[in-house]
């Protein structure tokens, strides 16, 4: 029986900011559908050099990210950036939601920067979220991101990533500025969003955190190597 | 739980996120739309004015009527102080004049007028000027008496400037008498609105009344056969300069006004003053194209994370491009729509006091050019918006994606 092919493929990627300075050097990566795969590593060690690029976001020196066959950096940009919105959800080290939206409209943001002609208002689906995520109550009030916590805002991010029903999550130290228990809280968000069938990709410096996924793997030097798998 | 965000569950597209952008910066989006209002106040106001001075010069030589007016040596500032001011005045001279211009080479038609003023006094509603003509020989005042009555004037009968105060029983009291109003004209923004148009055989009752309450008239003096002014219309051919010389030459002791003369230099100021609007409202325009593009650029520049974020979740750039372009253009409308109505609470309510300031005839726009002004100013300053919007349109389709995601490195 064939091997399915990935739903992730990176190869020899690479990433130069300057002549001879290599924030990744050559990496290659695959993940499946449904894999919780975590990066750690130092500060500057190239992990989110590395998210950037497998999100499409940054054009690599060298090398390819293929996400379900297609190439993100060999398409048009315009291609690239429906393909991020409608298969990538993306948590960045921020919670970076819009002050001026309430909480729901941020979460249903990304469906109505899709390609025109989409029906619906995402609102049950962003509601939905928000109560997957522990804060249904901000469904039903006009709750702007400037009145809810860190910790909240962050788990309205990671409800925001899902509304495209992505194949791929990615997050960048979700975990960054949050106590324990909230830490916690959401790496198990993950887990969940990973056993749904969802590619995750995380970046963290916490080897706490890191220890709850499937695949550990570290960045040093720009160089990614695989820690542990767990079975 | 779709039922119960029901309330909330409004499409967020690209006009809803603009507007949303708009109300959550409040100072920034006011500032903008009072740039907007300047300009939406000063392309319409300025047109307004524009084609109000226009029109009311039109009117000035509609009503004129007559190639030539011959007056006494010396009253020619005064019957133009008449004609154009509407300041109440009188002058006579020998009517055998007209007989002896009716006569000459070039001239096609003559009609004799009396200029005669009312009092400032409990015999009469108001000073005002009185103008008799002569049915008989008159083509200057039946044409347009005829379009605004469909017939002509009886004996004992006026028409009403605009301006005149007419009695609720469409009556004027002068000299302790008063007189049947048969119609009222519309605004001229000349004498005429100021002036009570009549017959001379009227103009003998008027006169007759006035000796008959002994009052000290400036008409009293009239003699019989006096006329105020002789109008006159050139025959095709001649230039009405020529014919205005030779009248001066051949008569010593009368003035002669060519109504070209007194039409092209209204026009002449006429020209400078709407070429200074013209100007100032380009200007304006430009001004403000210039400090709106550096606004929007600004505020591009400060909502960098915002588009990087935005951009992250996967908008494209021309959906970036799009989304600035309409919150400048819903900024510019409102502004446009603002400035607008400001310069109509400020023109029309005060278009005659304008023309007095002005020193220049001044004509309401028809309504349906004021519908075209309205629209034509709106469209012009909602369309500065994306205009000058451009640049910070541009600037944000290149915004880098990474700017959000490096937070925190």
């Amino acid at each position: 029986m064939a091997t399915p092919a990935p739903l992730v493929e990176v190869k020899g990627l690479s990433k130069e900011y300057a002549p001879g300075v290599a924030a990744v050097a050559g990496v290659d990566l695959a993940l499946g559908a449904g894999e919780f795969a975590c990066v750690t590593g130092r500060s500057g060690s190239g992990k989110s050099t590395l998210l950037n690029m497998v999100a499409g976001v940054l054009r690599p020196t060298s090398g390819a990210v293929l996400l379900d066959g297609l190439d993100l950096f060999g398409v048009s940009d315009r291609e690239a950036s429906l393909v991020r919105n409608a298969k990538i959800g993306y948590v960045s080290q921020g919670a970076n939601l819009l002050g001026g939206l309430s909480v729901l409209d941020n979460v249903r943001l990304p469906f109505f920067l899709a390609a025109a002609g989409r029906s619906g208002d995402a609102a049950a689906k962003a509601a939905a979220l928000l109560e997957q995520v522990g804060l249904g109550r901000f469904a039903r009030t006009r709750t702007r991101p400037g009145e809810i916590s860190g910790g909240e805002a962050r788990r309205v991010a990671i409800a925001r990533a899902l509304v495209n029903d992505p194949s791929l999550v990615l997050a960048d130290e979700p975990t960054g500025d949050l106590d324990p228990e909230n830490a916690a809280a959401v790496m198990e968000l993950f887990r969940q969003i990973a056993h749904q069938g969802v590619a995750v990709l995380l970046a963290t410096h916490d080897p706490a955190a890191a220890a709850l996924a499937d695949r550990a793997l570290r960045m040093e030097q720009g160089r990614l190597t695989e820690c542990a798998t767990r079975e | 739980m779709g039922g119960r965000c029901e309330r909330f569950s409004y499409p967020l597209g690209t006009r809803r996120l603009a507007w949303e952008n708009i109300r959550s910066r409040p100072f920034r989006s006011l500032c903008l739309m009072l740039a907007a209002a300047v300009v939406g106040c000063s392309l319409f106001g300025g047109s307004v004015l524009v084609i109000g001075l226009e029109r009311g010069l039109r009117s000035v030589g509609e009503r004129f009527g007559a190639d030539l007016m011959v007056v006494p040596a010396g009253a020619a500032r005064k019957a133009e102080a008449i004609l154009l001011g509407g300041d109440p005045g009188y002058f006579h001279f020998d009517g055998g004049v007209a007989d002896k211009i009716a006569r000459m080479d070039g001239v096609e038609r003559v009609s004799p007028q009396l200029f005669m003023t009312s009092l400032s006094a409990d015999c009469c509603d108001a000073l005002v000027q009185l103008v008799a003509f002569d049915p008989a020989t008159d083509f200057v005042v039946q044409p347009w008496l005829a379009r605004s009555l469909g017939s002509g004037l009886r004996d004992g009968e006026m028409v009403a400037g605009n301006n005149i105060l007419v009695r609720p029983d469409r009556t004027v009291r002068l000299f302790g008498r008063r007189y049947p109003v048969a119609a009222k004209l519309a605004r001229t923004s000349t004498g005429f609105d100021t002036s009570l148009f009549m017959s001379r055989a009227t103009a003998r009752q008027v006169v007759a009344a006035a000796q008959a309450e002994e009052l000290d008239s400036p008409i009293d003096p009239v003699p019989e056969g006096a006329v105020s002014a002789v109008m006159v219309k050139v025959a095709e051919g001649h230039t009405p300069v020529y014919v205005a010389w030779r009248i001066r030459r051949d008569n010593p002791g009368v003035d002669v006004i060519v109504s070209q003369s007194v039409v092209s230099a209204i026009s002449g100021s006429l020209r400078k003053f709407t070429g200074r609007v013209r100007d100032l409202s380009c200007a304006i325009w430009l001004a403000a194209a210039l400090i709106l593009a550096a606004l929007f650029a600004g505020s591009a520049n400060g909502r960098k994370k915002e588009f990087a974020l935005l951009r992250v979740l996967g908008a494209t750039k021309g959906r970036l491009a799009a989304l600035v372009l309409c919150e400048s253009a819903l900024v510019c409308a409102a502004g446009g729509a603002l400035g607008v109505a400001l310069a109509a609470l400020a023109v029309f309510p005060f278009n005659a006091y304008i023309g007095v300031k002005l020193q220049l005839p001044m004509l309401t726009p028809a309504p349906e050019a004021v519908a075209a002004l309205v629209v034509a100013s709106f469209a012009a300053t909602a369309a500065l918006g994306p205009l000058a919007a451009g640049f910070a349109a541009v600037k944000a389709g290149a915004s880098d994606p990474c700017l959000t995601l490096r937070e925190g490195e």
